[in-house]
């Protein structure tokens, strides 16, 4: 078994896959990067021009300001609590900016790291899954070479478990990198630094409210773990799901398009989530996981983490059964 | 397909000659385990398929319908993937049948370099690297140039009879298959029509007599060798005989008052049995 | 070799990818499903209310971010310095209670007095300082031009509903009280001044109009006060005013009511 997969991933990796996420890795967060560092530009000029906030020392005074105004706010009893632990946590930044001496609205490598794979998880690193997952199958069947694995000896379920573990292990190595680069792209813009800036999560979602009474600052590191979690899952779910399009159809193109247009239509889909509960079920509008822990999304009426890893989970689970039984059972007549 | 028998023993090159979609690939492909009969049995080494399905395609080298390889690895590293996959192939015995087939000087090219009769090389190379005791080759002889066909040729016997493998090969060619195999089993429309050894060939002839009275000479071969004789033209008899009976049936004719006007013998060739067991499908 | 290195590259990559991805998923599990933190805090509107007793003059304050005292860096806001002035001027015990909220609107005001949570401290207020409106006003800011004249117009009828609806319900709870109503002033300074001068100028005189039919009710100009003082009166966030300006307002209200708290 080990040196089946360790085949399945000498091939992905002669085969260049890989390398071309890599690469398009590369493109986009630099292109994000970039993108970032100009607006971020435009935002202080803007400010500049709305508060007079010329000098950069000026964002202090800011942020004290708004300490004492939240302090205030904590001491009043017309405020209920749910508000306050939001308060609470806004202070405890604004304390934090300014005993580091971070403007708020400059960027770190750290948090611009998380923003990118908040931005990402659902289209564009489930686009670099389906790269990675679509041809496994499909490609095999497409050339021919199938029949060398399937008459070897070795029974269908290992070659295709073999190659699945291999997908698992090359999306990890995507995740890694998808880090690496962006940590090190962002640095070259955005410095180094930001790894114990505080950042708020503990989110909930009940009876469709947002409910923020858990809200807790954690250090940027340990929320851009988090992120990081969520995304290898969304990556899992979605590499799933790809690979059993690759086991059912036998052109690559062909495994590509569907997934393309699934994920496409996920986005389109999740503007009717509020009104329309069927859609909810399908695993292409639960990839927003990320908005459910940076408390940033539109709570809609039963729709929670729980729920979204629930779906996820039950469409990963059964993508393997019927990816397993398919293969098992079809003729092979390339 | 229906109704298809057939043993391949040790030591043996067996021929499967059939016209193009006669039904040659479907059951290598069964025999290989690609496709699962309806109903029907494989055994391999006494393993059956359904049943012991590694123990049987441990044993069990083959090339289906075409010799397709990973085009982005380079030879050798197609034929060590392959043989990551069982447990008794080395590095050296992968050497070994580079050597064999002829491709040391180009298996650390990649395979989209490859010539067709390149790839079928080392095709043929990964179905004999792992010592099966059943070699399966779907048209084997596909790509390679006279010079290559007739080394295979040498190959298959050392295979067969040196190694002791059972080695079945599938074609359309009958010239090659004729000249290949040791028995051949000819199919057309899924049905195997029949089994023969090739040296037997040699001993039936089809003789062509032109005689006045056709009839009395179908009767006569029909009563006296239990010969089934057909009239091709209005005084024409055809028939398939052993060639040492020509003469006593001459004489035959001759004591019952026919008029024999002519009489040619072709030495019976697996072409003319092919025809004749066919009917005549276009085959190349 | 080449190739055993990449493999073990990529499994010791995976590995340690599965490690962090691992611990990253169990921590959001453990964040965003954890059961609500029990809250030891009072709930709103149980806390001790000012009880109307014959020595005390209760002032309740509601409304924005104003009303709250926002941008005071001493952190008194209106009520402090109110309650400051008004020692000078009557020997009764001033008590204040300040129920504003930053970012509230007209709509949001009359909601949260609907829903019966403020009652007691409304009954029981001598003086009701009312600061709403400015958030509705600068919705409109964001606006181009083209749309803007429109949305000013409905958001200025809406405010004006709501705010009517808000005095009535209050005086349904409390006929005696005086309301105190803070006019808007302009924050934006030179900006689009001329547009700007008209809306801020056109939706005080229609408050005014509105406080004007309430015998007990009084409007507090800031427009000029604050108009050619912006550099003075205004906090660091250019939006409220800081402690002078807070100040300035308090005195304001205090001359106001001085005459009516010797009747009191």
């Amino acid at each position: 078994m080990y040196r089946l997969v360790q085949n399945e991933v000498v091939k992905m990796l002669r085969k260049k896959r890989l390398y071309i996420v890599l690469g398009i890795l590369l493109i986009m967060i630099s292109a994000f990067a970039y993108g970032q560092y100009h607006s971020l530009d435009r935002t202080r000029e803007q400010l500049a021009k709305r508060i007079g906030m010329t000098d950069t020392g000026d964002w202090r005074k800011l942020a004290e300001q708004q300490i004492i105004d939240m302090k205030n706010r904590l001491d009043s009893h017309y405020m209920d609590e749910e508000h306050n632990s939001t308060t609470r946590v806004r202070m405890e930044q604004l304390q934090y900016y300014l005993d580091n001496n971070i403007n708020p609205v400059d960027i770190s490598g750290a948090r611009f790291t998380t923003r990118f794979i908040e931005q990402s998880i659902y289209l564009f690193l489930p686009l670099l899954m389906i790269l990675l997952a679509a041809d496994m199958v499909s490609g095999e069947l497409a050339g021919g070479t199938v029949k060398l694995l399937l008459t070897r000896g070795v029974p269908r379920w290992k070659v295709l478990l073999s190659k699945y573990i291999a997908l698992l292990l090359l999306e990890l190595n995507v995740v890694f990198f998808t880090l690496l680069i962006s940590v090190a792209v962002s640095g070259i813009f955005f410095g180094y630094g930001g790894w114990t800036e505080p950042v708020a999560t503990g989110f909930q979602v009940a009876a469709g409210k947002l409910i923020t009474s858990n809200v807790v600052n954690v250090p940027q590191w340990q929320y851009l773990l988090m992120v990081y979690g969520l995304a290898y899952f969304v990556m899992v779910v979605v590499g799933t799901v790809s690979f059993m399009i690759s086991v059912l159809v036998k052109s690559t193109a062909a495994s590509i398009g569907i997934m393309l247009s699934t994920l496409v239509s996920g986005t389109f889909l999740s503007s009717f989530l509020a009104d329309w509960t069927l859609p909810r079920y399908l695993f292409m509008v639960n990839m927003r996981l990320t908005d459910y822990i940076s408390g940033s999304l539109r709570p809609i009426e039963g729709m929670n983490l729980t729920f979204s890893l629930t779906v996820l989970a039950a469409w990963m689970v059964a993508a393997i059964v019927v990816s397993f039984w398919y293969f098992t059972k079809r003729d092979i007549l390339v | 397909m229906r109704d298809v028998n057939l043993s391949v023993f040790p030591a043996e090159i067996f021929g499967f000659l059939g016209a193009n979609g006669a039904g040659k690939t479907t059951t290598i492909r069964i025999i290989a385990g690609l496709i699962k009969p309806d109903r029907g049995k494989v055994a391999i080494g006494g393993f059956s398929l359904d049943h012991d399905f590694i123990k049987a395609m441990s044993q069990v080298g083959c090339i289906i319908e075409s010799p397709d390889m990973y085009k982005f690895l380079t030879g050798m590293e197609n034929l060590q993937q392959l043989a990551a996959m069982s447990s008794r192939v080395t590095q050296q015995r992968l050497d070994e049948v580079v050597e064999m087939v002829g491709l040391k000087h180009r298996i650390n090219d990649r395979v989209d370099t490859y010539s067709l009769g390149m790839k079928q090389r080392l095709g043929i190379a990964q179905a004999v690297m792992g010592r099966p005791r059943l070699l399966i080759l779907d048209e084997p002889a596909n790509g390679l140039d006279p010079a290559g066909i007739a080394e295979l040729r040498q190959l298959l016997r050392r295979l067969a009879y040196e190694e002791d493998m059972a080695v079945l090969v599938s074609s359309h060619i009958l010239a090659e298959v004729q000249q290949m195999c040791d028995t051949v089993a000819i199919i057309s429309k899924g049905v195997v029509l029949k089994t023969l050894k090739v040296k037997e060939l040699g001993n039936d002839v089809v003789v062509e007599w032109q005689v006045d009275k056709p009839l009395l000479a179908i009767e006569l071969l029909k009563g006296n060798w239990d010969i089934a004789a057909e009239q091709t033209r209005k005084n024409r008899v055809k028939a398939v005989i052993e060639r040492v009976m020509v003469e006593d049936i001459n004489q035959t004719f001759i004591n019952e008052g026919l008029r024999l006007a002519y009489c040619e013998a072709h030495g019976s060739t697996l072409e003319d049995l092919f025809l004749n067991l066919t009917g005549g499908v276009e085959i190349v | 070799m080449q190739k055993r290195y990449s493999w073990y590259g990529i499994v010791a990559i995976a590995l340690f990818s599965l490690i962090f991805t691992l611990f990253g998923f169990v921590q959001t599990i453990r964040f965003t499903t954890g059961s609500p933190v029990s809250q030891t805090a009072t709930a709103p509107g149980t806390a001790d209310k000012p009880v109307k007793e014959g020595n005390i003059i209760n002032v309740f304050i509601i409304g924005d971010s104003i009303a709250m005292g926002i941008g005071d860096e001493k952190l008194q806001g209106i009520g402090g310095y109110l309650k400051d002035l008004m020692k000078t001027q009557t020997p009764r015990d001033i008590v204040v209670d300040n129920a504003g909220i930053d970012g509230l609107k007209t709509a949001e005001l009359l909601q949260s007095i609907k829903s019966g949570r403020m009652d007691n401290a409304l009954k029981s207020a001598d003086f009701i300082v009312i600061s709403i409106g400015g958030n509705d006003l600068r919705e409109i800011q964001r606006l181009t031009d083209v749309s803007r004249e429109a949305a000013y117009q409905e958001k200025k009828a809406a405010y004006l509903a709501g705010l009517k609806e808000t005095t009535q319900k209050i005086r349904a709870l409390n006929k005696n009280s005086v309301l105190i109503f803070i006019g808007l002033y302009d924050p934006t300074g030179q900006d689009n001044a001329n547009e700007n001068a008209k809306f801020v100028s056109e939706w005080n005189y229609q408050t005014q109009l509105l406080v004007a039919a309430d015998q007990k009710a009084i409007f507090i100009p800031t427009y000029d006060l604050f108009k050619l003082n912006l550099d003075r009166f205004m906090a660091a966030d250019k939006l409220h005013p800081n402690s002078t300006g807070y100040q300035m307002i308090s005195y304001l209200i205090s001359k106001d009511i001085e005459n009516m708290l010797g009747q009191l």
